[in-house]
């Protein structure tokens, strides 16, 4: 338990610096003002709102008052939609969760098996052929894949939707698009961390006391290499939630991402803030939620 | 006895360098990897005189021309054209320097980045390395693309802040390798020996580092340059990264994404390139690996 | 001679690797009878432990047997269908291994693994199983079996572990225990709690044992027949009071000379000069030809054959050959 309290602490002054970082950031951008008002605007018009919105005060002030706000979820509105940017976001937010958590799966149905396939079928052909796949599943850039998914699946065979939200078959092509590009990483993980157990010396007690090969891959050896794998998952939220952005644009899916480049594009700020900062929280969660996994999953780690 | 030394040392260095061609013919997909990266930066550096035509020269007359082996294609523009008429291949030819300029000078920038940061906080210790350690941990929470996505949005995009841009979300994997060395270092016997003698700290660091990380970074800083290729890609899909008339892999890939249903080679080819591209490197980075990290040797 | 528990002949296996062929184990014949204790004995290296995961058939690749017979009960090990071997291992051969730190999987609880091949072999419920365990672990010395039996393997210490390995081993009452440095990793004090330990059990469960060890000690403490290994061949077999008497082999000389003794602990430790070449390094001839004292020119050339030079004592040296032709 101190432990856990020990890392909840960590991650205050992270998310201090990440915010710092995006302040920054926004404030070199500089006057949001010409984007608010009309070119023509006269020059007191200009200076009201300059003051308004407290863009005269000095850098710690504007600081000051930014991270209270945003203690508050508070990121000010959108310029361009002109409400909650926050509110905006988390309403994005169901949107890009349901794309990640699929494709979280769609890797793990691949990767698991495959990585254990390959690792105890070491240098055969069904290896060469998996450990071949997970590095062209890296070497592909993830928004070509679901360019050439979209080709085949959707243009040439017309079998599933080009792009959107909304039933099951919209779904699948983001979830594949994603969840491979995921699964490659994961599969070389879980291989060469099965290679590894494999080698140890309580693989060979458990297989000199005549247990079956399967018993011996599964339960000895995967179960001790369940601790790497879910450090991976759990590492891979950051490239999945990257994933996402560009994958978002490519399927048209209404997630965060796509509000997210918008608001870049737009030099909506607030937006691009909010997303930041949700985006940052939620890939801190992540890795916390993966190092209170290993509690319960190596008792070795359990006992300290 | 000194003057046999530098002999000798010139020997080690001749075998050294035989036992590693020796060890890349060995291994298929080294050779395969360098090969690739050999074309890539051939084909990069002689652009000018392997394309066939310039890369943005526009022909209303000759638009949507598949290449050669389909029907209405032909040799004159060898992988078709897109909607203003440009020559594909061409344009991949001269896409191939801008990917390489970007995933090599941004690697370097962010290698320095990551080796100073890693020096000062392995070295002083204390407070400095726990707020680097700290700043490096909110690097890693916010994804490399969205920082970069940020970054363009807010210094506007370009092939220079392109550059500087994923040089500075870059380097935290560096500094992790040199802060993680030179803490080791310090801890060593022979170093502490050395400083109860006299020795200054950082005369024993910078004397004993560089032969001990730089196999490990150079693995990284390779792989990384292939990650770099996709992410330069990705940004410039986005339209956030290289700006017309300037042409990348990733520039053509978004240009040909709305033609899909009727010119599929103009999303196609371009992704090749990248793909093969970034193989070739990561072929070459894990043999690097294999044949750099000692404890990889079986 | 029908007492034979485990008769070993001919037995080769030769590691396959890139750099060429390692014949680990080459040409190795030797008998355990029943309730016998036999120790191989040698350096890392000598072929020893490949020996003992060879009768188990645990070679991995690019290890492979490629000859001789494994005559274990009347069945050749070496042509048993892999079904059948599993039902051997575990139950009617067990094994010990060398570092009982890194032997029990650190995931499950002794319990666990301590069940695993009591449910396996003897087919019994997990709760028959626990008694059966929680029994076993008792009867190897533990305390408060019972709460040891819920613990996993990095709560005990070494020479708990290795107590766990053993009780593990003879769960099922196997007629062989091959143990592999059962006490190489422990403290000189547990390592005689655990050899009287194993005694006792080998005793009350008519089992034999198959001893690997590098350590003349326990050799004495332990064994009846000792088979000397050097560079995968035996080079010598005795009973082990011929062999501390009147060792034969230049090798086995240096083996004793090397290893400290109690009483005389003022005379000088010598040591065998020069170490164990790679396996791509062996002479032509004897194996030994090169860290030997009384080397000859025919020792560089050609391999002496392993012979019987009284009742019970066998050598492999052109040293003893020779003087049995003379003999003769």
């Amino acid at each position: 338990m101190n432990y856990f309290i020990k890392r909840v602490l960590e991650i205050i002054p992270v998310l201090f610096i990440i915010s710092f970082i995006v302040f920054v950031l926004v404030f070199v951008a500089g006057d949001p003002v010409a984007l608010l008002l009309p070119e023509d605007a006269p020059e007191e018009a200009v200076e009201t709102l300059r003051t308004s919105l407290g863009l005269d005060d000095p850098f710690y002030v504007q600081y000051g008052r930014y991270v209270v706000n945003m203690l508050q979820g508070d990121f000010g509105d959108s310029f361009r939609y002109g409400q909650d940017a926050m509110s905006l976001v988390l309403e994005r937010l169901p949107a890009t969760l349901e794309l990640a958590i699929a494709s979280i799966l769609v890797a793990i149905m691949i990767a698991i098996p495959l990585g254990i396939w390959s690792s105890t079928k070491k240098n055969s052909s069904i290896d060469l052929v998996a450990t071949g796949a997970a590095v062209l599943g890296k070497a592909m850039p993830n928004f070509w894949l679901g360019i050439m998914l979209i080709l085949l699946f959707s243009v040439t065979l017309d079998m599933l939707p080009v792009s959107g939200r909304g039933s099951f078959s919209h779904l699948i092509l983001p979830a594949i698009t994603l969840g491979t590009g995921i699964a490659a990483e994961m599969t070389r993980l879980i291989r060469s961390s099965m290679l590894e157990t494999l080698s140890q010396d309580y693989i060979r007690t458990a297989k000199s006391k005549g247990l079956r090969t399967g018993i011996v891959v599964y339960k000895h050896a995967f179960r001790n290499t369940l601790v790497p794998v879910v450090t991976i998952i759990a590492l891979q939220t950051s490239t999945l939630i990257g994933g996402t952005l560009i994958t978002e644009t490519v399927f048209a899916w209404p997630g965060i991402g796509q509000l997210l480049i918008q608001a870049v594009n737009t030099r909506d700020m607030a937006i691009v803030q909010a997303c930041v900062m949700v985006i940052a929280f939620f890939v801190i969660v992540m890795n916390l939620i993966a190092d209170l996994l290993y509690q319960v999953l190596d008792p070795r780690i359990r006992y300290k | 006895m000194p003057d046999s030394l530098p002999m000798q040392n010139n020997l080690v260095k001749n075998s050294k360098w035989k036992r590693w061609l020796k060890l890349l013919l060995r291994s298929k997909t080294g050779t395969v990897g360098l090969l690739i990266v050999l074309t890539i930066v051939f084909v990069a550096i002689f652009a000018p005189w392997l394309a066939p035509y310039e890369h943005s020269v526009i022909d209303p007359l000759n638009t949507h021309k598949p290449p050669f082996w389909m029907e209405g294609g032909d040799m004159a523009n060898v992988l078709g054209t897109d909607n203003l008429g440009r020559d594909i291949l061409s344009r991949i030819i001269y896409g191939s320097q801008v990917s390489l300029l970007v995933g090599i000078s941004s690697v370097v920038l962010a290698g320095v980045i990551g080796v100073l940061v890693g020096l000062f906080a392995g070295y002083f210790g204390g407070f400095l390395d726990a707020f680097f350690m700290r700043l490096a941990d909110s690097f890693l929470a916010i994804p490399n693309i969205l920082l970069a996505l940020v970054m363009l949005g807010v210094f506007g995009p370009g092939l220079m802040t392109l550059i500087l841009v994923l040089g500075v979300t870059n380097w935290v994997q560096y500094a992790r390798i040199i802060r993680g060395e030179v803490l080791s270092i310090k801890e060593r016997d022979f170093v502490r020996a050395a400083k109860t003698i006299g020795v200054k700290n950082r005369n024993i660091i910078f004397s004993h580092l560089y032969p001990n990380v730089i196999s490990s970074f150079i693995v990284v800083a390779t792989l990384s340059v292939a990650s770099t290729i996709i992410l330069e890609s990705s940004l410039s899909f986005l339209g956030l990264g290289i700006q017309p008339p300037q042409v990348s892999w990733g520039t053509i890939l978004s240009d040909g994404r709305d033609y899909l249903a009727t010119s599929w080679w103009l999303a196609t080819f371009p992704g090749l390139a990248i793909t093969i591209a970034v193989l070739g490197i990561i072929f070459l980075g894990d043999w690097l690996r294999d044949v750099m990290d000692p404890r990889s040797v079986k | 001679m029908n007492d034979i528990l485990l008769e070993v002949k001919q037995l080769k296996t030769y590691f396959f690797t890139e750099d060429g062929i390692v014949p680990a184990v080459d040409d190795v014949s030797f008998n355990i009878h029943k309730g016998e204790t036999v120790a191989i004995v040698g350096e890392s290296g000598s072929g020893k432990s490949v020996t003992s995961l060879s009768i188990m058939r645990l070679i991995e690749e690019p290890g492979k047997i490629v000859g001789g017979e494994i005559n274990f009960e009347g069945i050749n090990l070496n042509k048993v269908p892999r079904m059948k071997m599993r039902e051997i291992r575990g139950n009617r051969i067990a094994m010990v291994f060398q570092e009982p730190l890194t032997s029990l999987n650190p995931v499950f609880t002794v319990g666990n693994q301590l069940a695993e091949s009591i449910k396996l072999h003897q087919k019994k419920s997990k709760k028959e199983a626990r008694e059966i365990g929680i029994e076993m672990l008792r009867k190897v010395g533990i305390a408060r079996p019972d709460k040891v039996y819920d613990q996993y393997p990095h709560a005990l210490s070494g020479g708990m572990r290795q107590r766990v390995m053993i009780a593990m081993a003879l769960s099922c009452s196997p007629k062989l225990l091959i143990a592999d440095e059962p006490t190489t990793a422990l403290d000189v004090t547990i390592q005689a709690q655990i050899l009287r330990l194993m005694r006792d059990l080998i005793k009350e469960l008519d089992t034999s044992i198959l001893l690997i060890t590098h350590d003349l000690g326990v050799v004495a403490e332990m064994a009846d027949t000792v088979v000397v290994m050097y560079g995968g061949q035996v080079v010598e077999k005795a009973d082990v009071f011929t062999l501390f008497k009147e060792p034969k082999h230049p090798y086995t000389k240096g083996l004793m000379d090397s290893s400290p003794k109690i009483h005389e602990w003022n005379e000088e430790l010598v040591s065998i000069p020069g170490t164990v070449p790679s396996p791509f390094e062996f002479p032509i001839g004897c194996k030994f030809a090169d860290r030997c004292p009384h080397v000859m020119n025919k020792c560089k050339e050609e391999i002496p054959s392993l012979i019987e030079i009284r009742k019970g004592q066998e050598v492999r040296c052109w040293l003893h050959s020779e003087k049995v032709v003379d003999l003769e």
